[in-house]
């Protein structure tokens, strides 16, 4: 046997390619499937409840009165908010812009006072932008304040 | 390498007359390595952001959705969109946001009037059918640049009407 031939074998084996024409065809599928079918905006909801007449129960007055209620204000010139307790100073803009990281971080603060209350008011003024709206609802979700009422 | 090298190797070729290129078609192939890169990273991003729901909701070109961090999925229900010209109800308008603000009633009649009929509609294939139950659930599409008075408007109506559990509609930052 020829040393050459030999070795040229072995060389030939190593050189083997996997055939990869099954992966392209699959490929070759799936992206234009998965381009046709990919949607890049994605819509999600933000649920809430408008107080109903048949909704109405046996309130008991003394729950009533221990009752917390924590009201956030937006106004053209800042967060203004109130619980029944105390109002706190007005959150100014900052820059021309809404401060959101303050109403957070004041948020957070009165959440950590009183962890059990979950309801939250918000009150715009009339010429208040929809998205500023959906900004203060973000961070009162996220604080923990997920069950929000809007009154106007 | 081994066949590049034999192929160009002068011995092997000296007594052959006839020059056959057959063996070197035979080793040629495509460099696919990279064009598998490109499409296994368009497949994994494609895959990761494939939804087999399909899209409940579609969203009228003249309007931008607020962005929110919310991430309930949508569910089926009327919808009423505000423009910022027009109030639309499943995509029938029916009021201009300038005459909506410009009166000082708080109801919307028109939407008031479809939204009505809409719920007695709701509760006539409810004595059909009780899975059909009124839910009073409406999805409300408004443009980010809004007022919040005509928002308020909107809702009061919905209200009024007995749609209470109101949903906003929202692009979502989450994934």
């Amino acid at each position: 046997m020829n040393l050459r031939q030999v070795v040229g074998k072995s060389r030939r084996a190593t050189d083997a390619e996997l055939n990869i024409t099954p992966v392209m065809n699959i490929f070759v599928i799936l992206i234009p499937f998965l381009l046709l079918t990919a949607t890049f905006v994605k819509i999600a909801i933000i649920e809430f409840s408008l107080p109903s007449l048949q909704q109405k129960g046996n309130v008991n007055l003394q729950d009533l009165k221990n009752l917390t209620v924590l009201v956030v204000g937006i106004k053209p010139e800042g967060f203004e908010i109130k619980t029944s307790e105390r109002t706190y100073p007005l959150i100014g803009n900052r820059d021309g812009r809404f401060d959101y990281a303050s109403l957070y971080a004041r948020l957070k603060e009165i959440k950590d006072r009183y962890p059990d209350l979950k309801d939250v008011i918000i009150s715009p003024a009339p010429n208040i932008r929809y998205q500023i709206i959906v900004k203060v609802l973000d961070n009162c979700r996220e604080v923990g304040f997920p069950n929000f009422s809007i009154s106007g | 390498m081994y066949q590049l090298i034999r192929q160009d190797d002068p011995i092997h070729h000296h007594g052959s007359v006839i020059r056959r290129p057959r063996r070197r078609q035979a080793t040629f192939t495509l460099r696919l390595t990279s064009m598998i890169d490109v499409f296994t990273i368009l497949l994994v991003f494609l895959l990761k952001n494939f939804s087999a729901e399909g899209q409940i909701l579609s969203v009228s070109p003249d309007l931008t959705l607020p962005v929110s961090s919310a991430s309930k999925p949508p569910v089926t229900a009327s919808v009423i969109m505000i423009t910022p010209k027009w109030i639309l109800v499943d995509g029938r308008p029916l009021a201009s946001v300038k005459k909506v603000l410009a009166s000082k009633k708080l109801t919307i009649k028109n939407l008031y009037e479809d939204l009505r009929a809409k719920r007695l509609m709701a509760e006539s294939v409810a004595n059909l059918d009780e899975r059909m139950a009124f839910s009073g659930e409406i999805t409300i599409q408004g443009d980010e640049n809004i007022p919040f008075e005509i928002l308020k408007r909107v809702m009061f109506t919905c209200g009024q009407v007995g749609y209470n559990n109101i949903m906003l509609a929202v692009t979502s930052t989450t994934q």
